[in-house]
């Protein structure tokens, strides 16, 4: 990897730009992360909790 | 002029009119709509219900549209969001022990709005937000505020966001039409004798901080950590508790939860086309909880219009010093559950799905449409699958901006 100060140019951001690549994940995989917060003691530390819900059954 | 310039030319050209995120600077901005139809099958078995005391079936269904919509006009952004989950749940209707139907059918309806507007001299942007949820038991109302800012060479982004939830667990909003007033708490039909609860709120407060460094031209790093605040009635009133005298009593937890998770997170874009969405995230609250995930999420590109989307997440965890199964817990206890979803649990989930983009990504109608199944498969025998589909539209286009007087 090069070194992470290096600035890349409007030509070379074709790979970091590719929607699949964004760090927000799709509205599906944003469901399933929901059902596994429910399931699961844990909470998800970068995804956005869109309302609430008991979710308790 | 040799091929190599015309190509590397054209391509410097064509991403900087491309990116649909892009500021401009010019006498043009950009007005872009997008809409998302989304809607999520869930099923899950089980038989380690909480509201029977740890032992029950868990099966569930749920049926759940939901309607997106984002809208950029400029340095403007919204974000529209309407759903709602029709719930078919059996261990919910064995809070009274009285078969009604095959299932007892509940509906979470649930919006959400949000206004975000980026400052271009300091390259950040503010967001504003307001979320609303309702079912029979349970109302929510979520205010929140953002704020994102990236380095002056876009090689960095810092983010923060706060959320604040104020719920109320009452029952009885659906049960004459839409938004009726709250009645009561309630418990399960043996234990209606006395009111377990003086409490009926709970509120939820959480902080969230992101950074995320683009390394080089295929790499993405990101660090993402959640503070997590809950006070008030943090225990679910219908689920029963059996002792080991055999006496009953409802789920009883402390009025205070602190949480912190910790995520890291790497995107890479292979050479072969392949990209790779690999995180691991720590959890941790004062419950006695601890949390490991490793997850992976790929996407194959076969081509312009189609990528395979398989995914894998294993999750352990160390359950809560409240937690026990039934039968198990003394009536001497302060705090007690049978509920598993705090228990030491490990989670496997395998998912599998694809995206079409079918109009060769034009910047009018139908822009992708998008299926992923999961299997979701944990250690004390619960079982869910979940079926999403997605279909986007987009509008871009480039309008003028009005001239200032």
């Amino acid at each position: 990897m090069e070194s992470c100060s290096t600035t890349l140019k409007p030509y070379e951001r074709q790979y970091i730009n590719d929607p699949e690549m964004l760090m927000a994940g799709s509205s599906a995989v944003k469901f399933h992360q929901y059902v596994c917060a429910i399931r699961e003691g844990a909470v998800v530390a970068e995804g956005k909790k869109g309302s609430g819900g008991c979710g308790c059954n | 002029m040799n091929k190599r310039t015309v190509l590397v030319g054209s391509l410097a050209f064509s991403f900087l009119v491309a990116k649909a995120q892009e500021r401009e600077k010019s006498e043009f901005k950009l007005k872009e709509t997008e809409v998302e139809l989304l809607y999520n099958h869930y099923l899950q078995s089980g038989d380690n219900s909480a509201v029977t005391g740890g032992e029950g079936t868990e099966r569930l269904t749920v049926y759940g549209p939901s309607f997106n919509m984002n809208k950029t006009v400029g340095k403007n952004s919204y974000h529209f969001q309407l759903g709602a989950d029709i719930i078919s749940s059996a261990s919910t209707d064995n809070i009274d022990n009285i078969q009604s139907s095959a299932s007892r059918l509940d509906a979470r309806s649930y919006s959400a709005l949000t206004y975000s507007r980026y400052l271009e001299k300091s390259k950040t942007t503010v967001t504003i937000g307001l979320s609303g949820s309702i079912e029979s038991d349970y109302a929510s109302f979520g205010k929140f505020l953002g704020w994102s800012k990236t380095s002056k060479n876009d090689m960095r982004t810092y983010s923060a966001e706060l959320q604040v939830f104020n719920d109320d667990l009452r029952w009885g909003r659906l049960d004459d039409g839409f938004l009726s007033e709250p009645q009561f708490l309630i418990y399960p039909v043996e234990l209606r004798f006395q009111e377990w609860y003086d409490d009926y709120k709970r509120d939820s407060y959480n902080l969230s901080l992101g950074f995320t460094q683009v390394v080089d031209q295929r790499n993405t790093i990101g660090i993402f950590s959640v503070l997590s605040l809950q006070r008030g009635l943090l225990a679910t009133p219908f689920h029963r508790i059996f002792f080991n005298d055999d006496t009953r009593g409802v789920e009883h937890l402390p009025d205070e939860r602190q949480k912190l998770a910790v995520s890291l997170r790497w995107n890479t874009f292979t050479k072969g086309g392949i990209i790779f969405k690999n995180s691991i995230r720590g959890y941790t609250d004062d419950f006695g909880i601890l949390g490991l995930t490793l997850d992976n999420e790929t996407a194959i590109k076969l081509g312009p219009k189609w990528t395979i989307l398989p995914s894998a997440r294993f999750y352990t965890q160390k359950g809560s010093r409240f937690f026990a199964p039934k039968g198990e817990h003394d009536p001497g206890e302060s705090y007690y559950t049978s509920d598993y979803d705090l228990s030491t649990i490990n989670t496997w989930t395998f998912g599998l799905g694809w995206k079409h983009w079918p109009a060769n990504r034009k910047n009018r109608g139908l822009h992708n449409f998008s299926f992923r199944y999961f299997y979701y498969s944990r250690s004390n025998g619960l079982r869910a699958h979940t079926i999403s589909t997605s279909f986007n539209f987009l509008k871009k286009r480039r309008v003028k901006r009005k001239n200032k007087k």
